[in-house]
C-alpha cells in the first residue's frame, strides 16, 4: 500500500523518517555514506516511480517497438577488476613475512640446499636453487638452552677436541640464550660454514613463545653457491681454537 | 614531504571543474612520477583518471608515496579563491593530516594559505588494461560539448556510431529522434579543428548521455578531445592537460536487453 501511493499514507513517523533519510543524502558525504547514500536515493526513486507510471503508460504508445528494449547501464567493475590489495601497509607486509616464516618453521622446512663435502673445510651446505634477498634459507635448530646449561655443556665439549663448534650464542628480549647443535642431526643449518663476508644473515623469530634462529639472505643466491655467514665469534680463546674465525 | 608548484592555479582550477560532478571525494596518489587519481562516480557506471607528471610542475618533491583524500568541493571552494594567474603550491608533511595551499599573486604581493583537512578514502582501484580500440575519434572539443549537450535534450542515451567516413551521433526519445554527422576532415591544417578518425573496424555504441554531459566540463582544459571506442569495452574520453598530463574519463556502454 505504501509503497502504491506514498504522499497519501504517508504518517507524520513515516514523513519525519523520510525527512531524516533526506538529511542523509544531503549531507557533506564521508566514504561511511556512500553505500547508504545510494540505497536511500534508490529507496526515495521507488515510489516515485510508483507515482509517475501511468504517465509512462501513455508514453509508450507513442513510441515504437523500440521500447520493448530496456537500456541498461553497465558498471565499469564489470569491465574492469578491482585491485582491492594493491597497496599493503608495512605491517600487514610484516605479519605476512612472519605467519610465513612461522609455518616453514613448525613443518621443519627445509628447501633447496644440499650437503657437500669440501677438501680443505670438511662439509658445507651449497645452494640447489635460487635465493631472493631477504628470503629465508635455513633455520640453525638445536637445543634452546640458557647459560648456565651451556657453560656446563662447553666445558664437557672442551674435553674431546674433535667436537666442532656449534654453541651459537645471542641475544633476545635482554636475555641470552644459547642453541646447541652439537649433536649430530639431519638438520642443515648446523653445517653451514662460517665467512666474515657471508651472504646470509641470523635473525631471531619468536614461535609460540620460543626463540629461535633463521639464517636470511642477505643478497640474492645462485644454484650452486655455498651459503655462509658470519658466526660474529672473534674472543682469543676462540681465534686460538678456531684460527679460520679471522677470515 | 610533499610540495608541488605550478604558476597558473588555472589549470588545476578547470580540472576540479570538470570532476567534482562525477566525485564528490578522490585520493590523490603522490609519488616522484607525479599526481594520480582514480575514483568511479558513486553509481560504478563511470571513472576518472587523471594524470599530472611530475616534471609538468614548477617544483615537485615527494619524499615518500603518499595518498590523500580529498573533499573536491571543498578543495575546488579554496581555488576559487585564488586567481587563474595565481602560483599556486601544494604542501603536505609525510603522513599528515592536513594539507596546505598556498596562493602567491603575480606580482606577489598577496600570499593567501589554506589549510585542508584529508579524508581517509577506502576507495577501490581499477585494473584498467591497454586496449587496441577499434576506432579512435579525435575531434574539436567544443563541437563535442555541443553534440551532446544538443542531443540529451531528446533523449536519454546516445549512440555513437563510427565508420572510415565519420562519426554519427543519435538518440531518440518522446518526441522524436535526432541525428548528427560529423564527416573526417580532408585538410590536416589545423589539427585543433579537424576531425580525425582511425578506424580498424565500425563500432556501434550507446551510452547515457548524464555522464557523457558530465565529461564535457573538461572542454576548458583541452581544445581537442579523443574518444576510444571497442565493441563491448567502456568508451574513453580523453582531455590532454597542456604540458601537465591528461584527464581520462571512462563509461560503461549501454547494453540492450530484451524485456522478453
Amino acid at each position: 500500500m505504501v509503497r502504491a501511493n506514498p504522499t497519501e499514507s504517508s504518517t507524520p513517523v513515516s514523513a519525519r523518517r523520510r525527512k531524516a533519510c533526506e538529511e542523509i543524502v544531503q549531507a557533506p558525504s564521508t566514504p561511511h555514506r556512500i553505500e547508504l547514500r545510494s540505497e536511500s536515493t534508490e529507496e526515495n526513486r521507488k515510489p516515485a516511480k510508483g507515482g509517475v507510471l501511468p504517465s509512462t503508460k501513455t508514453k509508450r504508445k507513442l513510441k515504437t517497438d523500440k521500447t520493448d528494449v530496456v537500456q541498461t547501464n553497465h558498471k565499469l567493475t564489470e569491465f574492469f577488476a578491482v585491485r582491492r590489495s594493491v597497496r599493503k601497509t608495512t605491517k600487514t607486509v610484516l605479519e605476512e613475512r612472519q605467519k610465513t616464516l612461522e609455518t616453514i618453521l613448525k613443518n621443519n622446512i627445509e628447501e633447496g640446499l644440499e650437503i657437500r663435502v669440501f677438501d680443505d673445510k670438511g662439509r658445507g651446505v651449497v645452494a640447489s636453487k635460487c635465493f631472493k634477498k631477504g628470503d629465508f634459507v635455513v633455520e640453525y635448530s638445536g637445543d634452546l638452552i640458557d647459560c648456565l646449561e651451556a657453560k656446563s655443556r662447553e666445558e664437557k665439549y672442551a674435553k674431546d677436541l674433535t667436537t666442532g663448534c656449534y654453541m651459537y650464542y645471542f641475544k633476545h628480549n635482554n636475555q641470552q640464550y644459547c642453541i646447541d647443535a652439537t649433536a649430530e642431526s639431519s638438520k642443515l643449518g648446523r653445517l653451514v660454514n662460517h665467512s666474515r663476508n657471508g651472504n646470509l644473515v641470523t635473525r631471531v623469530i619468536v614461535v609460540d613463545n620460543k626463540p629461535r634462529l633463521v639464517l636470511i639472505a642477505k643478497e640474492d643466491i645462485n644454484i650452486g653457491s655455498e651459503i655462509l655467514y658470519d658466526y660474529g665469534d672473534r674472543s682469543k680463546e676462540s681465534l686460538r681454537h678456531h684460527p679460520w674465525l679471522a677470515c | 614531504m610533499f610540495e608541488a608548484r605550478l604558476t597558473q592555479s588555472a589549470s588545476i582550477k578547470k580540472i576540479l571543474d570538470a570532476i567534482k560532478d562525477l566525485l564528490n571525494e578522490a585520493s590523490f596518489d603522490c609519488s616522484e612520477s607525479g599526481i594520480q587519481l582514480q575514483a568511479m562516480d558513486h553509481s560504478h557506471v563511470s571513472l576518472v583518471s587523471l594524470t599530472l607528471k611530475a616534471d609538468g610542475f614548477d617544483k615537485y618533491r615527494c619524499d615518500r608515496n603518499l595518498t590523500m583524500g580529498m573533499h573536491l568541493g571543498s578543495m575546488s571552494k579554496i581555488f576559487k579563491c585564488s586567481s587563474n594567474d595565481d602560483t599556486v603550491t601544494i604542501t603536505a608533511q609525510d603522513d599528515a593530516d592536513t594539507v596546505t595551499f598556498t596562493f602567491e599573486a603575480k606580482k606577489q604581493e598577496k600570499i593567501s594559505d589554506y589549510e585542508m583537512k584529508l579524508m581517509n578514502l577506502d576507495q577501490e582501484h581499477l585494473g584498467i588494461p591497454d586496449t587496441d580500440f577499434s576506432c579512435v575519434i579525435k575531434m574539436p572539443s567544443g563541437e563535442f560539448a555541443r553534440i551532446v549537450k544538443d542531443l540529451s535534450q531528446f533523449g536519454e542515451s546516445i549512440i555513437i556510431s563510427c565508420t572510415k567516413e565519420g562519426v554519427r551521433f543519435s538518440t531518440s526519445g518522446d518526441i522524436g529522434s535526432a541525428n548528427v554527422k560529423i564527416a573526417q576532415t580532408a585538410n590536416f591544417e589545423k589539427e585543433e579543428e579537424s576531425v580525425i578518425i582511425e578506424m580498424q573496424e565500425p563500432v556501434v555504441l550507446t551510452f547515457a548521455c548524464q555522464y557523457l554531459n558530465s565529461f564535457t566540463k573538461a572542454t576548458p582544459l583541452s581544445n581537442v578531445v579523443q574518444l576510444s571506442m571497442s565493441d563491448n569495452v567502456p568508451l574513453v574520453v580523453e582531455y590532454q592537460i597542456p604540458d601537465l598530463g591528461h584527464l581520462r574519463f571512462y563509461l560503461a556502454p549501454k547494453i540492450e536487453e530484451d524485456e522478453n
